[in-house]
């Protein structure tokens, strides 16, 4: 059966910038329906990563797989009907300054779909309430619109085509902790309800330790562990004790 | 998915008028969902129309038990075709997810839906001469700031910003001589073959001098070069203070304690006032080079009498002319491009308006000025 495919499957990737080491041979896949999440230092590579998943970049070499299928050995057309199926947040939202949050949500629809004026009206309606986007404030510019709400918008435009496979950009940097632990509760529920896998780039322990089922560690251009959280945590490498260390100081300030 | 098979079928609504179900004797309809319901599924196929489902009177209930998959788009489509009914009394789902999905999307009340408004025409004008009438406020404000850091940087020379002035004039004047060379050269060439047509058929050969000088002098070379800086150095203006203020870099300004006309609007500004006669200088020279050669190849006047038929018969007014509105017309320039820089918006599509409204507005300004400045020098007889 084809979903036995892991949704993203990264093989030994190597990535180099110019002179700089990106990625030395980076391994890991995410099995379809659980919430992944990419730590490392700043400047390790995971935003490159993520664009490199969504065949946004090309890898200096090894294989990237969505649903098993080879990102980059597509033609264009394939590669745009599989990205039909990945949904990105990015990090700050990306939304179409041009157009009201409404014309956002409904561009996706309105390109790929066959649906009528009216019946979009409806899914952006249900797309922006799932993505807890107030429906009343649809007719708003990007500008007009604070962080949280930014974000909110993207997700609801992310989800415009239902996607099987959710990537996010450190979702919630940038917002409150409250609205960042609503922000977490949500992604939370839409991977529980509609089966979503999620991949996401994050600093948030909160988001770590609330929602993550899968950790992927990157240190020294290379997955130093994946598992659980609380399994990643006991890694032996000096940037996770640190990293996780700075949990137990919080933890004990409180 | 159990329902294999119905991944690819065609989404239908299969209404079956049953009666018993809610009271004894009252009609009530089953609705039986069947095939795909997702957003790929209605990137092929159209949604089925409510007739399907219209036509028996009573209670609703959604049996999608045997359907395919349904996602959002799909659960939210059939929202739609439901809500004409009055709603859903009942939902028999496959399972639990299924069933809290459709429960959760028919709950949605999407009248608060607040879609943008396309404005009429009436509002239209109204918004348009509206903003017409504050950005001429801006830009005479904006001449208020300048004037006064400019002057203040005669009180305290200290606090001009002369290495700034520097930078904007090497790429305003500098920069801008080999476009501007170009397009005055072959403005001459053209207007002296015009007037060698014309003048050739009385025999007044000589003319085209007086003509070409002139025209070149007093109206075009002003007006060619107004409208080259305004093209090249304008937009370039906007574009570069929009960025700024979109990069929240003006702010950062602000908050050093600086201001933001003295650091990035005067220097601009006095630059072009500073770059533009001498640009019109240039034009003058390279434009009269261009009716030369004309001269010469078609007239048969030699260049040395050229120059002797020139200095003869134009006066030093008609330079004077022509230099002294090109530094009005820089500072329009400027400044209506320094105002549209400011009032950038956050976001791509306005930066691209004031960037196009600067060129426009400028070139527009400049016609107007030029016009002005020929009716006051016929007034005081120029």
């Amino acid at each position: 059966m084809v979903s036995s495919e892991p949704a993203i499957f990264v093989d030994r990737v190597v990535t180099r910038l110019g002179e700089q080491l990106i990625h030395d041979g980076v391994t890991f896949s995410v099995p379809r329906g659980v919430v992944a999440a990419v730590i490392g230092s700043s400047g390790c590579g995971k935003s490159v990563l993520l664009r490199e998943i969504v065949g946004l970049m090309r890898p200096t070499a090894g294989s990237i797989s969505l649903f098993g299928r080879a990102v980059h050995e597509l033609s264009l057309g394939e590669l745009a009907s599989l990205r039909r199926r990945v949904g990105m947040l990015f990090q700050f939202g990306a939304l179409f300054s041009a157009l009201s949050v409404y014309d956002n949500i409904a561009l996706p629809l309105r390109e790929f779909t066959l649906l009528g004026e009216s019946v979009i009206r409806e899914v952006v309606a249900v797309k922006a309430a799932l993505a807890d986007f107030p429906l009343d404030s649809l007719a708003k510019r990007p500008s007009q619109l604070s962080g949280g709400m930014v974000k909110r918008a993207a997700l609801a435009r992310a989800l415009a085509l239902d996607p099987e496979l959710l990537l996010l950009d450190e979702p919630t940097s940038g917002l409150d902790p409250i609205t960042a632990r609503r922000f977490d509760d949500l992604i939370a529920t839409l991977s529980d309800t509609l089966g979503l896998t999620v991949m996401m780039v994050t600093h948030d322990l909160d988001s770590l330790f609330g929602i993550t089922e899968q950790l992927i560690v990157l240190t020294n251009h290379r997955v130093a562990g994946s598992g659980s959280v609380a399994e990643a945590s006991m890694i032996d490498d000096p940037w996770i004790r640190e990293y996780f260390s700075t949990r137990k100081v919080h933890a004990g300030a409180e | 998915m159990k329902a294999t098979p119905a991944v690819s079928a065609q989404p239908q609504l299969i209404p079956r008028p049953m009666d018993g179900a809610f009271a004894p004797g009252v009609a009530h309809r089953e609705i039986l969902v069947r095939g795909a319901w997702t957003a790929a599924k209605f990137g092929s196929v159209p949604t089925p129309g409510p007739d399907d489902i219209r036509g028996i009177p009573g209670p609703v209930i959604l049996d999608c038990r045997e359907s395919g998959p349904i996602d959002t788009t799909g659960a939210a489509v059939l929202a739609d075709l439901l809500r004409d009914l009055g709603g859903v009394h009942e939902i028999l789902a496959a399972d639990g997810e299924q069933r809290e999905l459709l429960r959760r999307v028919l709950m949605i009340d999407t009248g608060l839906v607040r879609k943008p408004i396309q404005a009429g025409l009436i509002p239209f004008v109204g918004t348009q001469t509206i903003t017409i009438f504050r950005q001429l406020c801006t830009v005479i404000s904006l001449l208020g700031e300048v004037v006064l850091v400019g002057t203040g940087a005669f009180v305290s020379p200290r606090h001009f910003r002369g290495a700034e002035l520097m930078t904007q004039l090497y790429s305003v004047c500098l920069m801008a001589i080999a476009v501007v060379s170009l397009v005055t050269f072959l403005i001459g060439v053209v207007v002296a073959y015009l007037f060698s047509l014309q003048a050739a058929r009385y025999g007044a050969n000589i003319f085209v001098v007086d003509g070409v000088g002139l025209a070149m002098l007093r109206e075009l070379c002003p007006i060619l070069v107004a409208v080259v800086v305004a093209g090249r150095t304008g937009s370039a203006f906007t574009a570069q203070i929009g960025a700024m203020k979109m990069n929240e870099e003006l702010d950062a300004l602000e908050m050093l304690g600086l201001s933001t006309y003295s650091v990035v609007v005067v220097p601009r500004v006095v630059a072009l006032i500073l770059a533009m006669p001498l640009l019109v200088f240039v034009g003058d020279c390279v434009g009269m080079i261009g009716a030369a050669l004309i001269a010469r190849n078609f007239l048969g006047i030699t260049p040395s009498f050229f120059l002797d038929r020139f200095l003869q018969v134009i006066p030093l007014k008609a330079y004077l002319i022509g230099v002294i509105k090109a530094p009005v017309f820089g500072l329009v320039v400027g400044l209506i491009a320094c105002s549209m820089g400011l009032s950038v918006e956050r976001n791509a599509q306005s930066l691209g308006m004031r960037t196009t409204s600067t060129v426009v507005q400028s070139i527009v300004a400049v016609i107007i000025l030029n016009a002005a400045f020929a009716v006051v020098c016929a007034t005081i007889g120029w």
